[in-house]
């Protein structure tokens, strides 16, 4: 799952050396200078990737700063769709 | 009577304000510090004031930022708006002062509440109405105009997902680009990378479509740019334009990092195609549309050379408008003067515009009149955990432009604590 992740974002970023380099001490948004759009293109890719639909309305940038917090975040909803 | 002063105020994000209610909204993520951030954006205004003139913030600026802006060679008087909750407008309205009847007024945009503040404060100025600002504000209403003066880079407008869907598809396979007509650069635009991305958007879209809520989006296949830029100008009520100049838009990804004059080979290209021209056309039909006031076109050049003039028209002030007027304020007759914006990271108190201006000093290039150097431009957006710092950057030459861009860069990447350590040893 980690790897998905970190490629999906690294599409995102346009920089998969980057987004390879990130580690759970990591804040995606401070340190990779990820953006709102950006944020919002990442999620949107996540869905598609490991097939599982977010709540975008309940969502803030402060949940999803962190690798952890959206590994957990996918993680969650795909529970939620099981 | 009447006075020569003008009032300078305004709400930035604007563009919320004007959005009708039961549209339905593109997925998006909520960002409450940069909202904090865009409210302190009103501090800007400052390189729009003349002496004399009274700037109102929403939020108290440090006695230090008045003193810095004036040895810069910008003066003016300030005030903060009544407390209270809601736009600095609707704060005026709901404590009025007496003493600005017959000032002068420049509002960074028109809000529904623009008209009532004109009249509560008995101020001297002829806004256009809320309705029309917020109706050619639309990307829904550019897009028809594209159409209608026959530009390249007209996109389709659509009302049911349906319809999105096909729009897309039509596009066979090139990439298309999503845009709520009342999003704004870093808002309100969706990349369609992949087929599960538009499921999902439609999915979040007929969500909402399904609680009663209207759909309009417009559909743009992804431009291949390789310039962004604005022209700004300001459109009388008769379909006069007064031509304030043409500023390239500087972007990190999508973020904006600054507005400077466009070189001087786009320059002679624009002007070989008729771009001011255009402008011109496109300032006929805002004024058609009961339309007056400061304009600013987002345009771009393509890689294969097409030029589009018209991607979308914000009928307010802008970060180009602020920028041009910095340089007029700032650059002599041998500088240039630009401006800059750096995302801070972290939030910290240590942020403050004292520290900052101490590490200006410190490194010996805080700008000061008829020098160069490096202007910071605001105090309250520098704290948040999305802080900016906006500078205007004057430059002799493209040398010291290149070497005050790395201070800044180097300036904006520092740790908080160090903009503590120098601001305590100075």
């Amino acid at each position: 799952m980690e790897h998905r992740i970190r490629a999906v974002l690294g599409e995102v970023l346009g920089d998969e050396e980057l987004a390879a380099s990130i580690t759970d001490e990591t804040n995606i948004v401070d340190d990779l200078g990820l953006n709102s759009i950006q944020m919002i293109n990442f999620l949107l890719a996540l869905e598609d990737a490991f097939d599982v639909e977010l709540e975008f309305e309940e969502l803030s940038f402060s949940q999803l700063e962190s690798f952890p917090a959206i590994r957990q975040f996918v993680m969650a909803a795909m529970a939620a769709d099981r | 009577m009447t006075s020569a002063r003008t009032v300078r105020l305004g709400t930035f994000d604007v563009e919320a304000r004007w959005r009708p209610a039961g549209l339905a909204t593109l997925p998006a993520v909520r960002d409450p510090g940069g909202d904090a951030v865009s409210s302190a954006m009103d501090e800007l205004l400052v390189v729009a004031c003349d002496p004399g003139d009274l700037l109102v913030t929403g939020a108290e600026v440090p006695p230090s930022f008045l003193t810095v802006l004036g040895d810069a060679g910008v003066e003016t008087g300030h005030r903060v708006a009544p407390h209270g909750t809601g736009t600095v407008e609707e704060r005026l309205l709901s404590h009025p002062p007496e003493d600005l009847r017959g000032c002068g007024f420049a509002p960074y945009a028109v809000l529904p509440e623009t008209a009532a503040l004109v009249g509560a404060l008995g101020l001297r100025t002829a806004q256009p109405d809320h309705a029309v600002v917020r109706a050619v504000s639309s990307k829904s209403w550019s897009n028809a105009l594209v159409r209608e003066l026959g530009l390249p880079g007209a996109g389709v407008v659509v009302d049911s997902v349906p319809r999105l869907l096909e729009e897309v598809e039509a596009l066979d396979g090139a990439p298309a680009l999503l845009k709520d007509p009342f999003g704004v650069s870093g808002r309100g635009t969706i990349e369609v990378s992949s087929p599960g991305v538009l499921r999902s958007v439609g999915r979040v879209l007929t969500k909402q479509a399904d609680r009663g809520a209207a759909v309009e989006v417009l559909v743009q296949p992804r431009f291949d740019r390789v310039a962004d830029f604005s022209a700004q100008f300001h459109v009388h009520e008769d379909g006069r334009v007064d031509w304030h100049g043409t500023r390239l838009i500087e972007n990190t990804g999508f973020a904006y990092t600054g507005s400077r004059p466009v070189p001087a080979a786009l320059g002679t290209r624009l002007g070989r195609a008729g771009y001011r021209e255009v402008m011109a056309d496109v300032g006929a039909a805002l004024a058609a549309a009961g339309y007056h006031g400061p304009v600013c076109v987002d345009s771009m050049l393509l890689r294969d050379g097409t030029l589009v003039p018209v991607l979308e028209i914000n009928p307010r002030m802008s970060m180009g408008l602020l920028s041009i007027l910095a340089a007029r304020r700032l650059a002599g007759p041998a500088t240039t003067a630009r401006l800059a914006v750096r995302a801070l990271r972290t939030d910290s108190p240590h942020r403050t515009f004292d520290a900052l201006v101490a590490l200006l000093r410190r490194n010996g290039v805080l700008f000061r009149s008829g020098g160069t150097g490096l202007l910071p431009l605001t105090a309250g957006t520098l704290s948040s955990s999305r802080g900016r710092l906006y500078c205007a950057v004057v430059a002799r030459d493209d040398d010291e432009d290149r070497e005050l861009g790395a201070e800044l860069d180097a300036i904006a990447g520092s740790p908080p604590d160090r903009w503590a350590a120098v601001s305590r040893a100075s």
